[in-house]
């Protein structure tokens, strides 16, 4: 595979005082052809990055690099690399056509050839029709495509979308995910999409990459950073999980604050050190009576298509356990009733503190 | 009835600016009007009787022989005052449009002071600063004596009484119009539009020219206006800068109803200015119309 | 500060306003230092005095035609923004009224209108109808061009108010008029304010206007200057103006320092 962005103890800086660290030291291969995302919450500096790639800011340190060329200083008009603004940015006192043909008309390509491109590209986001309108006489579902089309419409090699979905209602969202996944396949870009919805990401990438305080936490495909978070902060924004503090005893044995053990993976730690423990809520199981954690229900909350049951432990502290909802919609437990929480030993996790 | 004195409440507060307007603006503009189709009278004022006198004396001449002979003298005063009023926009613009695009780009701090900058001056009689520039001008003035001494002329340049010093002063007196419409559309525009122009292959100078020229229309013709008018009929800045010879609409104005008592001529004169300042506007209404809606983001 | 690698800087900008504040202030500057000069010259520097000001304060001309000034500015500008006021209240927030449009093009008429048109009809009404009020000729005058000047702000700053805090007043028991009182004038404050300080200004500078259609015995200080433009302005007039300017610059300091520390 090759690498289509680089990046090398990139930094960014901004003055101040004190001065902003929004990309402290950020190293990361994106390859060719793949959807990748930068997650993380606001402030992270999941856009700053993309800022930088796309040239917007210049970085303070480090290396940036496009298929092995050092981009890094480029202003943003030499970089075959296009934007989706979060809110379109659609130039407003221009036709949708005049917008998508406009990187084509600065790349100096015939009229002819650019009217027929930007066809293309209105089939594609099957917006044939609507050529000769305004921005403003658009939905915003409508805007976003055409802000798709026009930065696809140069060929880019990378296309960077900062969070394009987030100004959307939630179905026309959920439909342009498939969608963009959709684009991504036949047109064979790498796409780089910045979000702050985990559940976006899991849907939609080929690998994500987790940031929090301007630092990269993981890099992984969605499977891996749900199942095998690195630590706490990824373990937290990705899904609900459940922690415990607990003290190694050795082998597959970790004794929790009360005294009581539990089973889980094997771990390098020495025997007696600190570590913090965490399942997946729909990992553990409620039942009436058997081994495990006893306790009891104090809150049930009703999802939908699955259950939370909050239950306070009789050794003291609280966990939830996410049940799928049975064909007849009945709970499995009530409000105070007495239950035993079991943990699938091979879905507990061990997080280096 | 009770409907019309609702009207009239709601109507209130409206009234007085309005009737004021009405009274002391537009009705006098009428009398001009009906003046400049009556004959003047002997020692200033009108004689009451329709004459198109006035409105002739501006191409014709009466000769010896009582014929009408074209005299483009006043022709020529109208096309210098056109000439210099639509140098001062250029200039204007020139000059203002980067000042109010580098203020619209700086901290809200920043630009709070410079607008505060641009105000000040406004606080000075423009009579006194317009006199500052005779001293700057003229032969023995700044300009010149420093070129002296500097040695590059032995001669002084003529710079003052002449029409680039008039636009040099009209320049100087509205160039603040065109700089706050420019810099108030700036201000709004959305720096993300410049960003995606950049990064859609457009250079800095290309993106100015597709994205934040087009897009500070609005304001450029705002300003292009605000500075047009008041220039056409500008009174001190030719009158100080541009001395007898150099004669403009205005000063020719002011003339008729001082000196020269032809108040019917005088009025005819305000009404070519009228004129000229309604078919500005009217083009402006026609473009705000096509651009409109198309403008707002 | 913008930073050649901020995205919208422009080369040459920067200079080019640099070069746009020294022309605004070159005038500014000369008349400033060449009323501390000693001698009668406007060009050559002989030395600090403080000889113009003292003369200054001791011309009956120069002391006569600033009061008057001062006068017209003062009521032109009461009655100018008062009218403004009003009316921009009414454009701004009852919605019965119709052809906004209309009226909104006729409250701005006088800055449509070449101040010379405005002069030449105003002295042509006044003469037509026999009108001789002495001061009250230019302070009519006045009032009328400044209207404007003051509405614009005015309406500018309604136009950017939250129309639901005059709504939650009213919600919370106030009468139009209280509302009007306690919240909407509060608010309008610094819009009214600007729009008064600006018919202030324009007022204290109008020259072709007053000469229009002042009386004798009404000189303005514009008038009292243009008077001494032919035979050379002497530094008395520098020292009052500089004195005008530094009680403005002062004013208009103090108000943007206090309208900021809101």
């Amino acid at each position: 595979m090759t690498s289509a962005i680089g990046l090398n103890g990139l930094q960014k800086t901004y003055p101040g005082s004190p001065p902003v660290r929004a990309l402290r030291n950020a190293d990361l291969t994106i390859n060719d052809n793949e959807f990748f995302t930068l997650l993380g919450p606001s402030g992270c500096g999941k856009t700053t990055l993309l800022r930088l790639m796309a040239g917007f800011e210049v970085p303070t340190a480090g290396e940036l690099t496009l298929f092995g060329d050092d981009i890094a200083h480029l202003p943003p008009e030499k970089r075959p690399i296009n934007t989706v603004f979060q809110h379109y940015s659609l130039f407003p006192h221009m036709t949708v056509l005049e917008n998508i043909t406009f990187g084509l008309k600065r790349l100096r390509k015939p009229d002819a050839e650019a009217k027929r491109v930007a066809q293309e590209m209105l089939d594609l986001v099957h917006l044939s029709d609507f050529s000769a309108r305004k921005p403003d006489q658009l939905s915003g579902g409508q805007q976003q495509r055409v802000a798709l089309a026009r930065a696809l419409a140069p060929q880019p090699r990378v296309l960077l979308l900062d969070e394009p979905l987030s100004a959307l209602d939630l179905k026309l969202r959920q439909s342009m995910r498939a969608e963009l996944k959709r684009l991504q396949r036949d047109t064979g870009i790498t796409f780089v999409f910045v979000t702050h919805d985990q559940e976006e990401a899991l849907a939609m990438s080929d690998r994500i990459a987790v940031m929090s305080q301007g630092e990269i936490q993981q890099v992984g495909d969605p499977a891996t950073i749900y199942e095998f978070p690195e630590n706490r902060f990824v373990a937290e924004f990705i899904g609900d999980a459940d922690f415990f503090e607990a003290e190694t005893l050795g082998g597959t044995s970790y004794k929790l604050p009360n005294g009581e053990t539990i089973t889980g993976p094997q771990t390098k730690a020495a025997i007696g050190a600190k570590v913090t423990l965490f399942f997946r809520p729909e990992k553990a199981t409620l039942k009436r009576a058997g081994n495990g954690l006893s306790g009891r229900v104090s809150d049930i909350l009703y999802l939908g298509n699955s259950t939370d049951y909050v239950v306070e432990l009789v050794q003291g502290g609280s966990l939830t356990v996410r049940s799928e909802n049975h064909k007849d919609g009945t709970a499995i437990a009530e409000v105070g009733s007495d239950v035993v929480v079991e943990i699938d030993p091979a879905a507990v996790r061990v997080l280096s503190a | 009835m009770t409907q019309f004195g609702a009207k009239i409440r709601s109507h209130a507060a409206l009234i007085p600016a309005t009737i004021v307007i009405g009274i002391f603006m537009i009705v006098p503009i009428l009398i001009i009007l009906v003046y400049s189709f009556l004959a003047p009278g002997d020692y200033g004022g009108v004689k009451p009787e329709f004459s198109t006198d006035a409105y002739q004396r501006l191409l014709f001449q009466r000769d010896l022989f009582d014929q009408m002979v074209f005299d483009p003298a006043y022709l020529k005063i109208a096309f210098r005052s056109v000439w210099v009023a639509v140098v001062s926009v250029v200039g204007c613009l020139v000059l203002g449009f980067p000042v109010a695009y580098y203020i619209a780009c700086q901290s809200e701090e920043r630009r709070n002071i410079y607008l505060l900058l641009i105000t000040i001056p406004f606080w000075t009689n423009l009579l006194i600063r317009t006199y500052c520039w005779i001293l700057v001008l003229r032969d023995t003035g700044l300009i010149n004596g420093g070129l002296i001494r500097l040695g590059l002329i032995d001669e002084p340049l003529t710079l003052l009484y002449t029409e680039g010093a008039i636009a040099l002063g009209l320049i100087y007196t509205y160039v603040p119009f065109m700089v706050l419409p420019i810099y108030a559309a700036l201000e709004r525009l959305d720096r993300r539009l410049i960003e995606a122009a950049r990064d859609l292959y457009s250079n800095r100078w290309v993106a100015l020219r597709h994205v934040v020229i087009p897009l500070a229309m609005p304001g450029i013709i705002a300003g292009s206006i605000l500075v047009y008018i008041p220039a056409l009929g500008a009174f001190i800045a030719p009158d100080l800068l541009g001395g007898g010879k150099n004669l403009m609409l205005g000063s020719l104005v002011q003339l008729q109803f001082s000196s020269a008592r032809n108040w019917p001529f005088g009025s005819a004169l305000a009404m070519v200015i009228m004129a000229m300042v309604l078919l500005c506007l009217f083009f402006y209404a026609r473009s705000a119309k096509k651009n409109g809606g198309g403008i707002q983001h | 500060m913008t930073q050649k690698n901020d995205i919208r800087w422009l080369p040459g900008f920067n200079w080019v306003t640099l070069f746009f504040f020294l022309f605004l202030y070159l005038p500014l500057f000369i008349l400033v230092v060449f009323s501390f000069n000693a001698s009668r010259s406007a060009t050559v520097w002989s030395g600090f005095s403080l000889e113009w000001y003292v003369k200054a304060f001791a011309n009956d001309d120069i002391q006569r035609a600033t009061k008057n000034s001062l006068i017209i500015a003062v009521f032109s500008t009461t009655f100018a923004t008062t009218m403004a006021t009003m009316a921009a209240l009414t454009l701004s927030r009852n919605r019965a009224v119709k052809r906004k449009n209309l009226f909104g093009g006729v409250l701005i008429l006088p800055l449509m209108v070449p101040e010379i048109v405005t002069a030449v009809a105003t002295l042509t009404f006044f003469s037509a109808i026999g009108l001789s009020l002495g001061l009250g000729n230019i302070i009519i005058a006045h009032s009328v061009f400044c209207i404007p000047f003051a509405y614009l702000p005015i309406r500018a700053r309604l136009d950017g108010m939250d129309e639901n805090l005059e709504a939650a007043a009213r919600d919370l028991y106030s009468n139009k008029w209280a509302t009007l009182r306690l919240v909407t004038l509060p608010l309008l404050m610094p819009g009214i304010v600007s729009g008064a300080m600006l018919a202030f200004i324009i007022s204290l500078d109008d020259f072709i206007i007053t000469l229009m259609v002042a009386e004798a015995g009404s000189t303005t200080l514009p008038i009292y200057i243009y008077s001494l433009v032919r035979v050379g302005i002497t530094p008395e007039v520098n020292a009052i103006s500089t004195v005008l300017l530094g009680v403005s610059v002062l004013i208009v300091t103090v108000s943007y320092l206090v309208g900021n520390k809101k």
